[in-house]
């Protein structure tokens, strides 16, 4: 929503609300949109009437937008410290490690200067919190981002003793960081309710209850670091890449198509991660929304000789895997790929399949030519057989998107 | 309340980017056998990013969708490159928000003694010119640094 005011402000001041892939359902909403009791993943068809009795503006995704403008959001705060400070947890948070500064600065006022820079720099407001472990800096920002009197910062270590413990025991705990709802309703049958109520349990009987990932939290919440800052990057153990379809698709080419596209995603976040997949698994499904068509779902998983890590082996495979399953007469909605059995490059044992050392390194060079052209003119630049092609029918519905601002055609217009 | 902070007492500032000459010459002394007299200077070719943006973090490129500022040399359709981190000074040519669009204006401070009027020109007498009163809003979005045009036939 902010990344979409910086460059329209003609979208301040009224209902708006950005839509998910394919303009399914709500992922944000603007307060007037809050306003007209528009709730959080409302599918889109049922308040598409607001439009013509309130104006209200519904946006598909721009992820081309929030990306870029969540690396630069990301890139400030690291201009700032180094490297190994700072944890990026998704799209739009990241943990910072400050404890070094506490020696000759004042915390609060760090956390104002990043986030006045970030206001400035990018045009997006964002809330901070700070504390001694990560769950409570996660509280904090909560509530930075609840109640107006912080201005934005939330510092757990200086807030009045007296008005925490009211805020403590005002606090669902379901807003705490690893808390969700089931666990909120098994908390509630134990008669807890609160935050307050949560810090004050013995860890020791959450253990027993629920796991110890679940009392690492309450210990967190106790003021006991369990949880570093983690900038490592580790290797995924299982890759996921599917998607639902803008169209419903129903002959096997077309499957085939879609699943060498996906293959194709999965296998860029393993070479980002230097790894090698051993087996590979495929699923279609119809609409399981649609209970008057016929249901299909199934998987299929094809075991590779030599771990691999080329494209061209892997999207074979996961075709193959589809022809396994495909049935005629169904009206697919969703495809994808697992890569699983994820190991790290040159880890391998030899085996009497490996293949030849030369034949290995012209596949290397063609895997290294591919990323070489897809990162220089885009990822849809260059794939395999038809399945980089855009205008196919299965390419996600995005009817109402913002222009890509950052590029030459999309560039905002200044009067 | 909160005191703002001198950012610069706390962090680096100078952050080499990738095509930083450093980093090239650094590779290519290393690869090369061959060490070629003209090693010591630089071979990226001159950098039209490193005229163009100064704090590529806070910087943004527009488009000039009017005549407004054609006085200042900006003409329509000209790439204009934004910086966010800039305060405007007077006579800056900014961006301002105003009636939910984004204007360019020439940033107008006038001092008479103590008393300063600060307002927005248009640099072309067929647009309005902004002057705000006292208690109004005026958002400055960014300073415009550079104006790119397209000379091509």
């Amino acid at each position: 929503m902010s990344c979409e005011r910086v460059f329209n402000p003609s979208l301040k001041n009224k209902p708006v609300v950005v839509l998910s892939n394919n303009d399914g359902c709500v992922v944000a909403r603007s307060a007037e949109a809050k306003r007209l009791g528009i709730k959080m993943g409302i599918p889109y068809f049922q308040i598409k009437q607001f439009e013509k009795t309130h104006g209200l503006i519904a946006l598909s995704s721009n992820y081309r937008l929030y990306g870029e403008m969540s690396n630069r959001v990301m890139a400030i705060i690291l201009l700032m410290l180094t490297r190994s400070e700072q944890e990026i947890y998704s799209i739009d948070e990241c943990f910072v490690e400050l404890t070094q500064y506490l020696a000759n600065y004042n915390l609060t006022d760090i956390a104002f200067a990043i986030k006045n820079r970030i206001l400035k720099w990018v045009g997006l407001p964002v809330c901070v919190g700070l504390g001694p472990t990560k769950t409570l800096a996660k509280l904090a920002n909560h509530w930075a981002k609840t109640e107006p009197k912080f201005n934005g910062v939330c510092n757990w270590q200086t807030i009045d003793a007296q008005e925490r413990d009211a805020w403590l025991k005002r606090t669902p705990v379901s807003e705490v960081w690893g808390v969700g709802r089931q666990h909120s309703k098994v908390l509630a049958e134990m008669g807890i309710h609160t935050v307050a109520a949560l810090a004050s349990t013995d860890p020791m009987r959450i253990k027993k209850q629920f796991s110890v990932v679940m009392a690492r939290t309450v210990m967190e919440l106790q003021g006991v670091c369990c949880l570093e800052i983690d900038n490592i990057q580790v290797a995924k153990l299982q890759i996921i890449s599917s998607r639902t379809f803008g169209k419903r698709l129903t002959e096997l080419e077309q499957l085939h198509d879609v699943i060498t596209v996906y293959t194709t995603r999965a296998h860029r976040k393993l070479r980002q991660d230097g790894s090698v997949c051993g087996i590979i698994t495929a699923f279609i499904q119809t609409n399981k929304f649609r209970e008057q068509d016929p249901q299909y779902y199934k998987s299929h998983s094809i075991s590779i000789a030599v771990a691999t890590d080329d494209v061209v082996i892997l999207a074979h495979a996961a075709r193959t895997a589809v022809s396994h399953i495909y049935k005629k007469g169904f009206d697919y909605q969703k495809a994808g790929v697992i890569l699983s059995s994820i190991s790290p490059k040159g880890a391998k044992t030899q085996s009497l399949f490996d293949l030849d050392p030369i034949v290995d390194s012209k596949k290397e060079a063609l895997m290294s030519t591919l990323e070489a052209v897809t990162s220089r003119f885009g990822k849809n630049s260059l794939g395999l057989g038809t399945s980089s092609l855009t205008g196919q029918t299965w390419e996600m519905t995005r009817g109402n998107c913002s222009p890509d601002y950052f590029s030459e055609e999309g560039l905002p217009p200044v009067y | 309340m909160h005191t703002s902070i001198e950012l610069t007492d706390l962090m680096q500032i100078f952050i080499p980017d990738d095509d930083d000459d450093a980093i090239q010459k650094a590779y290519l002394s290393a690869n090369s056998g061959f060490q070629s007299p003209a090693a010591e200077y630089s071979t990226t070719g001159g950098d039209i990013n490193s005229i163009c943006v100064i704090n590529k973090l806070a910087t943004y490129r527009m488009r000039a969708a009017s005549e407004s500022m054609i006085h200042a040399g900006i003409g329509l359709n000209d790439i204009v490159v934004v910086d966010r981190s800039l305060n405007p000074k007077h006579r800056s040519v900014v961006i301002v928000e105003y009636n939910n669009d984004l204007i360019v204006r020439r940033f107008m401070k006038d001092q008479v003694g103590q008393h300063s009027t600060t307002w927005l020109k248009a640099e072309n007498p067929k647009f309005i010119s902004i002057h705000p009163k006292e208690g109004d809003l005026i958002v400055i979005w960014g300073v415009l640094t550079r104006v790119i045009k397209n000379l091509m036939v």
